[in-house]
């Protein structure tokens, strides 16, 4: 028979390996997903579910975040630190206490065209949130966010910095965002404006120069830009040299302002959306990088949780950690007595 | 114990199980893919040769019966009509591609076909079809070499044996895409 504690080892070993497993299998499906469905480029792209890749543009007004940076969707999530319990119980766990989602549709550009997406729709699949304990963000940037993106009340914030904030109650502020230029990742569904008036032609500022820079129109690709976007000079461009180097770039076109008498007009070729099918999926990353991100760690994941659970039946199973410590002989000595005796 | 060592083992077996009807649903869904994406250049193809009849008219209208021209764009529209398998369609295709090459030269020799409007938007109206058509079949190419990697790899291998699934022939540029056309085509003299 178990002990009480056992039971709660094997009933975490069971539930805890379960979840890795069926997240495990969740993701490796999502994976293939994202692997079978061909890329398709913008303008020949086909009605029903694409998959499309290119950079963020806005379409009207951008969000500028604490860093200053322009951004076509900004969230911040800010957490408080809060303990529950007592003795050897006490836990310590993160409590969201305030969420700010900025989410306008915005284009995603390719060497042929635009295509428009509504990120309040979508499921998001953003690189890991940049997370910040509040104190040690900078004073000015911490304006900015109150400022900018915490409009209430919340209580206990901003927490009183006397004695450098040690004794006051702690926060942090986990940021996710996809930049002006940085490359988008789309799969949902596509639908085109297929008659002659719906035609959309637009003028961005910023957005003829940037194109320029980044793509070959003759052979409607990327340029190779190896040599620049390469930082660490390992042969390879990864996805935040990519995020980096093309938000830049893009930075660099938008610095003049209003569209200029320059400015060739883009044509936008549909909207990609979600349909009851599927909903949309929204990435900050190009599909390679984004199937080098899902995969990560996937097989160890299912490994352990299957290790997991087939140790905690085993355990089970074999009756815990009495049955063995006792000796066998000592359990066959008992059954093998007569009455007797 | 036996129970024990059984559940040990009997685990790990149901999770192959589950990864095995996942691997299964993951290529079933890759050969629909693949089929689809065939399809969306099917469709585009099928538009491609729905311009020739009235191509065809328009240069009888202007430029007189041009026999080979037309005569290979007939043929190559029937062709495709009547195939029934992938690879015949792409053939009869690549038989329009050449064909249609050489409207620019027919263009170039009869001034009056030129300046035709119904001339020029169906050039146009080809030339935007003929950059979709490429568009798609570089995203069905990528299609085939996916699958054609998946099927023989481990441990999708094993369930694509038991399919009986075959590799797919990607959609090929043929040898006289790759050739600029001439201009200079035998023509008979205007006027």
């Amino acid at each position: 028979m178990l002990s009480a504690d056992e039971i709660k080892i094997v009933a975490f070993g069971v539930i805890f390996g379960g979840g890795l497993v069926v997240r495990a299998i969740q993701k490796h499906k999502k994976l293939r997903r994202v692997e079978d469905i061909p890329l398709s480029k913008i303008a020949s792209a086909p009605q029903g579910l694409v998959e499309l890749q290119g950079f963020a543009w806005p379409m009207t007004q951008t969000f500028q975040g604490p860093d200053q940076v322009e951004a076509v969707y900004y969230s911040l999530v800010l957490q408080k630190e809060e303990t529950h319990g007592y003795g050897k119980n006490r836990r310590k766990r993160w409590v969201t206490v305030f969420s700010h989602v900025h989410g306008v549709p915005f284009y995603v550009v390719d060497p042929t065209g635009l295509a428009l997406v509504y990120p309040q729709e979508s499921q998001m699949d953003l690189d890991q949130a940049r997370e910040r304990m509040w104190r040690s963000i900078p004073s000015e940037e911490q304006a900015r966010i109150m400022e900018k993106v915490i409009h209430q009340r919340i209580p206990q914030f901003p927490p009183s910095s006397a004695f450098f904030g040690l004794f006051g109650p702690r926060f942090r502020i986990l940021e996710s965002e996809i930049r002006v230029g940085a490359p988008v990742y789309a799969m949902g569904n596509f639908m085109t404006s297929s008659s002659p008036g719906a035609i959309q032609r637009v003028k961005l500022a910023g957005l003829t120069d940037f194109s320029s820079r980044v793509f070959d129109k003759n052979s409607r690709s990327l340029r190779n830009l190896l040599p620049i976007l390469d930082k660490n000079k390992d042969g390879v461009i990864d996805a935040q040299e990519a995020k980096l180097g093309y938000s830049f770039a893009a930075r660099r076109s938008r610095a003049k302002g209003a569209p200029d008498p320059g400015e060739q007009e883009f044509q936008v070729f549909g909207t990609v959306g979600s349909n009851e099918h599927h909903k949309l999926l929204l990435a900050d990353a190009h599909q390679h990088h984004l199937s080098q991100r899902m995969g990560r760690f996937l097989w160890t994941k299912f490994a352990v949780g299957c290790a997991m659970i087939a140790v905690a039946l085993w355990y089970v199973l074999s009756g815990g950690v009495e049955n063995l410590r006792r000796p066998a002989r000592q359990i066959s000595g008992h059954q093998h007595s007569t009455p007797s005796e | 114990m036996n129970i024990a060592l059984m559940a040990l083992v009997g685990v790990p077996l149901v999770a192959l199980l589950f990864v095995g009807v996942n691997i299964y649903n993951g290529l079933i869904s890759l050969r629909n893919q693949l089929e689809r994406a065939w399809g969306n250049i099917d469709v585009i193809l099928k538009q491609r040769f729905d311009e020739i009849p009235k191509l065809i008219q328009v240069i009888e209208q202007h430029a007189g019966y041009e026999a080979g021209l037309l005569k290979t764009l007939a043929e190559a529209r029937a062709h495709y009509m009547s195939s029934k398998t992938r690879n015949e369609k792409i053939r009869a295709s690549q038989e329009a591609n050449q064909a249609l090459r050489g409207l620019v030269a027919i263009g170039e020799a009869y001034p009056a076909l030129k300046a035709s409007d119904s001339f020029l938007q169906l050039q146009s109206r080809v030339s935007q079809l003929e950059s979709t058509i490429a568009d798609r079949r570089e995203s069905y190419n990528e299609m085939v070499a996916n699958f054609n990697t998946r099927i023989g790899q481990f441990p999708d291998v094993l369930v694509a044996n038991l399919l009986r699934f075959e590799r797919q022939d990607m959609y090929p540029i043929s040898v006289t895409d790759k050739v600029d056309p001439s201009l200079k085509m035998k023509l008979p003299k205007f006027g």
